[in-house]
């Protein structure tokens, strides 16, 4: 303790124990303390009502050898790759759409922005219409119209992911769209300027200076797209109950199952918890690509 | 500095309650063995109507209060309404933590699951003697019965039968007053149905089984699990049932988006499908959309006559303090007039045979009252519910072309088997 | 998507079972909504579960964004991924767990599950660390040297030049809090304590009624619209650089 001087450890220090403190003992109560509640639930069984009932890896051992869960997962992923990398192109375009043009950008915004702020039970119900199987369905007159056959979409095991994929992006692009454009709003004119006076287009303007600039955003956009994207719960339980023919029996879906109507939550925690170490896993992989620390030059 | 140590104190504080308050489930009984009951008790209802009907709604349960109360005028009876929105998770939630209701309202299907799992407490010797088992159907009693004891008194039955189309009748010469009774006469019709350009009848896939595809195993004489709990949906009748959905699918029948619609209702209303297969409810819908060209058909028979039919039951949750008034107060809201007064407000049928008089004015209702005696309450084992994503897979796989119907209704029954492994059954 | 909205809003007057434009449409739907007697309170609980929580998620979210960013110290990224992976496991698990604490805690049926879990977020302290990691060191570095604390870069000159990101953060904050309906639904028992959400859920039967439900998405859209535009207006153009002048 010799050489402590407190003035300067507060100076330094001190903003973090003012407020991260408070903020990690908040963590504690109200994130980790539930987290490992639901950990140690992996290792019982529990109906819900009554004390659980230590089983040791039984769940665990189920897990593996459940065949649907890995049909779970596998939708997961096909979902995920129906839906994380348009959305955030999208996203990325409709936020430069904004950007260039300056007049009634408000009103542009709103609407982009409209599926976001609109209740999910909503959206799914016009996506539902749209895609209505019969031939009534909107998408269907269309397709009939230049004469190609009308599609079953939410009825058919092979479309009905992708129709929730594109529900999905619909409702989120506006929300991508906000994040790019306020990554957009940081970079600094003169860059711009000196691009021009350059002699790029706009086109290499994009690729050389934008888009390497946004590095930050689009790992924070990767990074919450697709924890949003691998926990998708409510177009498979509104519009699909999960098939047809478990074709869209998602991660979470199966675990809502599992744990609220076969109230067997112990093995609905194994199941939580496993996509909990593919999120991590993605998330780490991502971090090693994409976050960096930025220094301009 | 303040603020530093205030958070340190304020987390000390919430780890403390949280260790201390986390393991104990003690629980103060105030239950009286013997004397006379008091206590309180908490039951969760529903949103049953809507709008200006909902004053009525409150006004009946206060009566069931006030009547309850002149019997025990002890025991302190508190209704509270929730939304049907995730109920079952409310529901669950609430009692896994030991703070639910005493009562609540449940159907069929979760009763056998719940009482399996004991969250339900069996209420038979509590209800004593004197609650008129004679004034209710036959299914009506299964619904609430598992394993010999009963777990719940009904309040409501819904009865699923064919609505037909008359306009639609009319035009490929049916008639109204000789509607179809037998698989083969509705086959018949139908065909001519489907040469006008018409869709036969209605199939929601997305609905659960006990609508679209239990009734025909029923009707073929069949049955999903037996009384004995062994798993049967795979016998040559419930493989005729199969075979009979995937011809009308062939044949265009049924709709094509079958496979998993919600809502045949639109099309129907519009003059697009022959026979609707629907509820109660289904005439009250019809009557909001000014929709009148429609007759009740009987739910048909190929060796029996059967069909789906839910019941609306209040059950007492395990960890009830008051398990004794909570029964009591059941048997209370169940009544007769009680009944009565909930099923007129409601448009439901009422659970009760005396309390049908309310419908005799209403040919419709009275007609749909008089099919509740063949009407299932689904299937009363534990797996019922948990089962149910399975067979519409199975089934929808079935009609993709992907599987025979008898392959379909092997892999059913193998879901079915494998469910019961997996909870010891 | 002009489309999709499109029909959104004509739908929304209608009459039930109204997926055909232009058929009987009513207001009816709105006044049910309006008439019932405790519209206000919910709409009075709505605000209050929702305004706290997104002002001190901005708050939040500001300084531990610039903590994580601009700060060194001891497991640093530990910490902040520990905070990170927390959001990686599904809400519907935790749901339980999170009662049973606060049951322990007597919070049922209060404002206090529903706003205290919410007082900060970390995808808010994420994004704005993504964004402070882009603000150049010399504009701190310049201010260090002129004697200024952490306080003082931090309020003075980091946090003006975030407001983009910071009122991305509170407009998102305000969606999230507002529009919850499973997170009040479990916890809260009487009608009193509802938010909009879950009030206009409690106004329908079994069967649904599509014509109130749109009419009630509308009702609820409305200020969160409006937030939206508000937020819309700190959207200005960063001047990172002319900073160092």
């Amino acid at each position: 303790m010799k050489n402590f001087n407190f003035k300067k450890h507060w100076s330094r220090y001190g903003i973090i124990y003012l407020f991260l403190v408070p903020v990690l003992i908040h963590f504690c109560v109200f994130q980790l303390y539930p987290i490992l509640l639901s950990f140690y639930l992996t290792f019982t069984d529990w109906p819900v009502i009554g004390e659980p009932k230590f089983v040791g890896l039984k769940n665990w051992m189920q897990f593996f050898s459940d065949r649907l869960a890995w049909k779970a997962i596998w939708n997961t992923v096909l979902f995920s790759l129906y839906y994380i990398l348009p959305t955030m192109a999208l996203g990325l375009l409709l936020a430069l759409l904004i950007q260039t043009h300056k007049k009634g950008t408000g009103i542009f915004k709103g609407i982009y922005f409209l599926p976001v702020v609109t209740s999910f039970v909503v959206i799914s119900g016009i996506w539902a219409w749209i895609f209505k199987g019969t031939e009534q369905g909107f998408v269907n007159m269309f397709l009939t119209a230049v004469g190609l056959e009308p599609q079953l979409f939410l009825s058919d095991s092979r479309q009905a992911l992708m129709v929730l994929a594109g529900l999905s992006i619909f409702k989120v692009c506006g929300s991508t769209m906000i994040y790019y454009y306020a990554g957009l709003q940081s970079i600094p004119q003169e860059y711009y300027e000196a691009a021009k006076i350059d002699g790029a287009n706009s086109w290499k303007t994009f690729w050389k200076i934008t888009f390497p600039l946004l590095l930050p955003i689009h790992f924070y956009v990767a990074v919450i797209t697709t924890i949003g994207s691998f926990q998708i719960f409510d177009s498979a339980f509104l519009l699909t109950s999960g098939g047809p023919d478990y074709a869209t029996t998602t991660i979470v879906y199966y675990l809502y199952q599992e744990g609220f109507a076969g109230l067997r939550l112990g093995y609905a925690s194994v199941l939580a918890y496993v996509l909990f170490f593919i999120i991590l896993v993605i998330s780490i992989i991502q971090r090693k690509f994409l976050d960096n620390e930025l220094t301009y030059k | 500095m303040k603020k530093k140590w205030l958070g340190v104190f304020l987390a000390v504080l919430l780890v403390l309650t949280l260790f201390s308050g986390c393991s104990s489930k003690k629980s103060s009984s105030e239950e009286n063995s013997g004397g006379e009951l008091k206590g309180e008790l908490t039951v969760w209802i529903h949103p049953f109507v809507e709008g200006d009907l909902k004053a009525k709604q409150t006004e009946i349960f206060n009566n069931v209060a006030k009547s309850f109360n002149e019997k025990y005028p002890k025991v302190k009876v508190k209704f509270e309404e929730i939304p049907w929105a995730n109920r079952e998770q409310k529901i669950l939630t609430a009692l896994a933590s030991n703070q639910g209701p005493d009562v609540f309202y449940i159907i069929p299907d979760m009763m056998a699951q719940f009482a399996e799992k004991g969250v339900l407490t069996p209420i038979t010797d509590l209800l004593g003697d004197d609650w008129d088992k004679e004034d209710f159907a036959q299914t009506t009693l299964d619904s609430v019965t598992y394993k010999g004891e009963i777990y719940g008194l009904p309040i409501l039955r819904e009865v699923q039968t064919y609505f037909y189309n008359t306009k639609i009748l009319k035009e490929i010469g049916g008639d109204p007053n000789r509607l179809p009774t037998t698989w083969d006469e509705f086959n018949e019709l139908a065909k001519k149905a489907v040469e006008k350009g018409y869709f036969a009848r209605t199939f929601e896939g997305g609905n659960t089984p006990n609508a679209s595809l239990y009734p025909l195993i029923w009707q073929a004489g069949g049955d999903i699990i037996d009384k004995n709990g062994n798993v049967v949906i795979n016998q040559p009748e419930g493989v005729k049932a199969l075979e009979l959905i995937q011809d009308w699918y062939k044949n265009g029948y049924i709709p094509k988006d079958s496979i998993n619609s919600l809502d045949h209702f639109t099309p129907f209303v519009e003059n697009k499908i022959l026979a609707a297969w629907g509820t109660g409810v289904t005439v009250n819908l019809m009557k909001e959309r000014g929709f009148t060209d429609f007759v009740v058909g009987p739910p048909l028979k190929d060796k029996e006559t059967a069909t789906f039919g839910t019941t609306g039951m209040f059950v007492v949750a395990a960890n009830s303090k008051n398990k004794e008034a909570a029964a009591q107060l059941i048997k209370e809201m169940t009544s007769t007039e009680h009944a009565k007064a909930f099923n007129e407000l409601t448009k439901y049928i009422p659970a009760r045979l005396s309390a049908l008089s309310i419908y005799d004015n209403d040919p419709v209702m009275k007609q749909l009252s008089e099919y509740v005696q063949y009407a299932r309450p689904g299937v009363i084992h534990p797996v019922a519910r948990t089962v149910i994503p399975k067979i519409q897979a199975e089934m929808q796989a079935m009609m993709e072309g992907k599987k025979t119907p008898k392959q379909a209704a092997d892999d059913m029954a193998k879901a079915i088997e494998e469910e019961k492994e997996k909870e010891g059954l | 998507m002009l489309i999709g909205s499109f029909v959104k809003m004509r739908t929304v007057v209608g009459n039930p079972y109204l997926w055909l434009f232009q058929e009987n449409l009513t207001l009816d739907n709105y006044r049910y909504i309006f008439a019932n007697g405790r519209f206000i309170q919910w709409i009075a609980n709505s605000l209050i579960i929702t305004i706290i929580p997104v002002l001190s998620q901005m708050f939040f979210a500001a300084i531990l964004g610039y903590i994580f960013a601009k700060k060194r110290f001891f497991a640093r990224e530990f910490i902040f991924w520990v905070m990170m992976a927390v959001i990686m496991v599904p809400n519907q698990l935790l749901i339980i767990p999170r009662y049973i604490v606060f049951k322990n805690l007597e919070w049922i049926n209060t404002y206090w599950p529903l706003i205290v879990p919410e007082l900060w977020g970390v995808l808010g302290v994420f994004f704005v660390r993504q964004f402070m990691m882009t603000l150049p060191k010399e504009l701190e570095e310049a201010a260090y040297m002129d004697g200024a604390n952490d306080f003082t870069v931090f309020f003075k000159i980091l946090l003006p030049l975030s407001k983009p990101v910071i009122a991305t953060v509170g407009t998102f904050a305000f969606i999230g809090c507002w529009n919850d309906l499973l997170t009040p639904l479990i916890y809260t028992t009487s009608e009193e304590m509802y938010p909009l959400t879950v009030g206009l859920a409690s106004m329908l039967t079994k069967e649904g009624n599509f014509g109130v439900e749109m009419a009630g998405s509308v009702i609820s859209f409305i200020p969160t619209f409006l937030i939206f535009l508000f937020f819309q207006k700190y959207f200005v153009k960063g001047i990172a650089l002319s900073g160092l002048k």
